[in-house]
């Protein structure tokens, strides 16, 4: 093999494979070409596809064949590109191999310190027969990495938004971590650096490291451990890492990784106390998680940073801190679960503490409905008891006095009018009591029922009433107290009728009047009327009639009839 | 006894109530009272008695009686007095309960309001064919039997506009038109003299409409009765 290190061409005596360019030329940079004799086969005369499969080599790299170039995936020199991060995998045309002799294969390289600079052994062969271990070592240095990323990048965001709301630092560690372990593995699956090198190194070694640093600090975290150097650690492997690229000897690196081990180790001895403490399923995983990624930290120290054999091998540990990703995921689960329970059990709390106070709700509400009714009974009682007392109970005081006078004086007993306070006492009661009859709100049945009390008492006064009342609408507001008031009304209306206007006909008419709204109630008689200069409030009832008209929101007037004779009209509001 | 008499039995618990509706009977000639007492189960005994030998024309019953409903009296003297003409004293005021009294067979009332001066004219309308009908009465069964006829016509049972003047039986219980026409007239206050010039028929007419629409009350509460003892299976082997 020649190796040309800063201009100078280098003969290295080393034949056998790997080279590791850092342990030949520590802190360089420089080109390396390699020679290899390829055995002669048959591939040339059967025709079989023959591929050489590398599983490292870097930094870059072009490829001939018996002076042919057969590959050259980035310029040399351009440190931007890295060819050591994935297997190499050359396919070599049957036409360019030469029968039965040996195939020179020439790779072209240039190399930059701390890159895994180098070549690790090579296998040529069949196709067919390379093609499983290229694409098992593929699996491990790419696309492995591509779904670290994703998990990192999904869980990640998932901590952070429950670092968000919920403000637990456990979350926001695992977002921390995840961040920089997705960086780190970006790196790892990207083939083109976004800094040039040694930048794109210490950036994407930096990443690492805090990634370590964080998911340990998290493992503590659910272990119930708190570290106080945290931020010590940060800052330390930070520096460290760029001691060793500024200073660019393996050794520096080699401390730094091992290094890196210090809150490995930590993390998997506080993780083995909480075991020893708490004998939980949880506290067990963590354990397992920690010793596996303590082992897998401790193998890439050996087998692959110490060992010239480590060309040929890759890390395991970003691999085995996914397991934490894992962990990360069973946790949330465990507690959603757990939050499931509570809230389920809550509801049945819950839902028990609802019951008993719709109970209590309801026995109030019974409670606040008796008293209610009971208020509304003691009102209607009293509303009845004044109603009685001022209707029935004035008449009968009058009717009393009418007898005592009489008692005293002969000449000023008079059957005829004790009768008729007798009489309208009974009409009082009468009202009084129908006004408490169901109507279902329908007035023309309180008219008809005021009629069917006073049409003996009309007979016996000779005056025919005509009947003229229409399908009048159903009143809502149609209350026993309104219909009290409008039966006295009419019932003084007809008494007055009866009494003083001498008539043969009364004519009775009840209409609705959708314009207003109301219904009118008419009451004409052929009487003697009476003279409008000379009634008085006081007249025939009258004020008493519109003082109950007043009450109940209704209009009163009386006027002269047409050509004699007296009308009453009556215009009750409707709601 | 001439056969045009018209006999009544009485029971009614109040003393004065009592003696003042024997002596307005006693006033008219026309009508003999056959059998008078105070209480329910003395005129059930007598009722039992006289089961197919002699029917009263009218039985004058106090619903309040001391020691039975005396919608228990009306039930029983229609099932054993099928003939006999039905008649309550009632307060007045109360004719939104009579409702019952008619379910129970009752085809007239007498309103305790005084004028039980006119009890003897009262048993002869009654005796005649007619029974009286106020206006609030007329409105209760206008919103029991209305809303049943709605429902029924809701429902699709077959329900028949009447020619003018004819009255349709209707055997299933719920108003026909004309008898709700009746019923409207009367709960705005009409007499049945108005009634009939409103609606172009004699009197005799509205007054069968209003025996029917208490035959009909008797009907269903009867049909109902029925029902409810079918469901209760009653009538199962």
């Amino acid at each position: 093999m020649q190796v040309t290190v800063a201009g100078k061409n280098t003969l290295v005596d080393k034949q056998s494979l790997p080279f590791r360019w850092d342990f030949n030329f520590p802190g360089e940079n420089g080109r390396a070409q390699y020679a290899i004799s390829l055995p002669a086969n048959s591939g040339a005369i059967n025709r079989e596809m023959y591929a050489v499969y590398i599983p490292r080599v870097g930094n870059q790299v072009h490829a001939y064949l018996n002076g042919y170039l057969l590959d050259a995936p980035s310029a040399l020199d351009d440190s931007l590109q890295d060819a050591s991060k994935q297997p190499y995998w050359l396919s070599i045309p049957s036409v360019l191999l030469l029968p039965n002799r040996p195939n020179i294969l020439r790779l072209d390289t240039t190399v930059q310190a701390l890159r895994w600079g180098g070549l690790s052994e090579i296998y040529y062969g069949p196709e067919r027969e390379l093609r499983w271990q290229y694409a098992w070592s593929y699996w491990w240095q790419q696309s492995s990495y591509l779904v670290i990323f994703s998990s990192l990048f999904l869980m990640g965001m998932i901590s952070w938004a429950l670092w968000l709301k919920q403000r637990e630092g456990l979350y926001g560690l695992f977002a921390l971590s995840a961040m920089w372990g997705g960086l780190s593995a970006i790196n790892q699956f990207s083939a083109t650096a976004w800094l040039p090198w040694p930048l794109q190194g210490i950036t994407a070694s930096v990443a690492l490291a805090w990634h370590i640093v964080f998911m340990t600090r998290f493992t503590l975290g659910i272990a119930g451990r708190t570290s106080p150097w945290v931020r010590l650690t940060l800052l330390a492997s930070a520096l460290s890492v760029g001691i060793a690229f500024v200073l660019a000897e393996p050794i520096y690196w080699t401390l730094t990784v091992a290094l890196l081990l210090l809150p490995i180790v930590a993390a998997l001895i506080y993780t083995a106390r909480a075991v020893d403490q708490d004998q939980s399923k949880q506290a067990k995983l963590l354990f397992v998680v920690s010793l596996v990624v303590a082992l897998t930290a401790l193998r890439d120290l050996f087998v692959v940073h110490l060992s010239a054999q480590g060309m040929s091998h890759f890390t395991l540990l970003p691999h085995t801190l996914f397991l934490y990703v894992i962990m990360m995921g069973w946790i949330l689960v465990q507690r959603y679960t757990e939050q499931h329970q509570l809230y389920h059990q809550l509801n049945v709390t819950l839902e028990q503490r609802v019951k008993e106070r719709e109970q209590q709700l309801s026995h109030s509400f019974e409670k606040i409905q008796m008293q209610g009714e009971e208020r509304a009974r003691l009102v209607e009682r009293q509303r009845i008891m004044s109603d009685i007392h001022d209707g029935v109970g004035g008449q009968l005081v009058g009717l009393v006095n009418m007898m005592k006078r009489g008692e005293a004086n002969q000449s000023l007993f008079d059957q005829k009018q004790l009768s008729e306070h007798a009489q309208m006492a009974l009409d009082e009661l009468r009202v009084a009591v129908d006004a408490m009859q169901p109507v279902d709100g329908d007035l023309a049945t309180v008219l008809a029922t005021l009629r069917y009390r006073l049409e003996p008492r009309l007979k016996a006064s000779d005056i025919a009433l005509a009947w003229r009342v229409q399908v009048l609408p159903i009143m809502v507001d149609l209350t026993p107290q309104k219909v009290l008031q409008i039966q006295r009304i009419l019932l003084e209306a007809f008494t007055n009728i009866i009494k003083h206007s001498h008539a043969t006909t009364a004519t009775m008419v009840a209409q609705h009047k959708p314009s207003v709204p109301c219904v009118q109630i008419v009451l004409v008689d052929d009487g003697v009327g009476f003279d409008p200069d000379t009634l008085t409030s006081q007249g025939h009832g009258l004020g008493n009639m519109r003082f109950r008209a007043q009450a109940i929101g209704a209009k009163l007037s009386m006027t002269k009839g047409l050509p004699k004779g007296s009308v009453l009209t009556l215009e009750i509001p409707i709601a | 006894m001439p056969s045009s008499h018209i006999t009544v039995a009485l029971v009614e618990d109040e003393p004065e109530t009592h003696a003042r509706l024997l002596s307005a009977l006693a006033s008219d000639a026309t009508i003999d009272v056959i059998f008078a007492t105070n209480a329910a189960k003395p005129m059930l005994q007598w009722m039992v008695s006289k089961m197919g030998e002699l029917s009263p024309s009218v039985l004058l019953v106090d619903l309040g009686l001391p020691d039975q409903s005396g919608l228990d009296v009306i039930r029983l003297c229609k099932a054993m007095h099928p003939t006999t003409e039905v008649m309550v004293i009632t307060m007045f005021g109360d004719e939104a309960n009579m409702i019952r009294a008619f379910e129970a067979g009752a085809s007239g009332y007498l309103l305790k309001d005084g004028t039980e001066s006119e009890l003897s004219e009262h048993v002869r309308t009654l005796h005649g064919g007619g029974s009286p009908m106020s206006p609030i009465i007329a409105r209760q069964l206008l919103s029991r039997m209305g809303r049943a006829k709605k429902e029924a016509d809701a429902g699709g049972a077959p329900h028949t506009a009447l020619k003018e003047g004819l009255t349709k039986p209707n055997s299933d219980g719920l108003l026909t038109d004309r008898e709700e026409q009746v019923l409207q007239f009367l709960s705005r206050g009409y007499s049945y003299g108005e009634l009939a010039k409103q609606m172009g028929v004699t009197i005799n007419t509205i007054q069968t409409h209003i025996r029917g629409l208490y035959a009909k009350l008797e009907v269903n509460s009867k049909s109902q009765a029925i029902e409810q003892a079918r469901q209760r299976g009653f009538f199962e082997a």
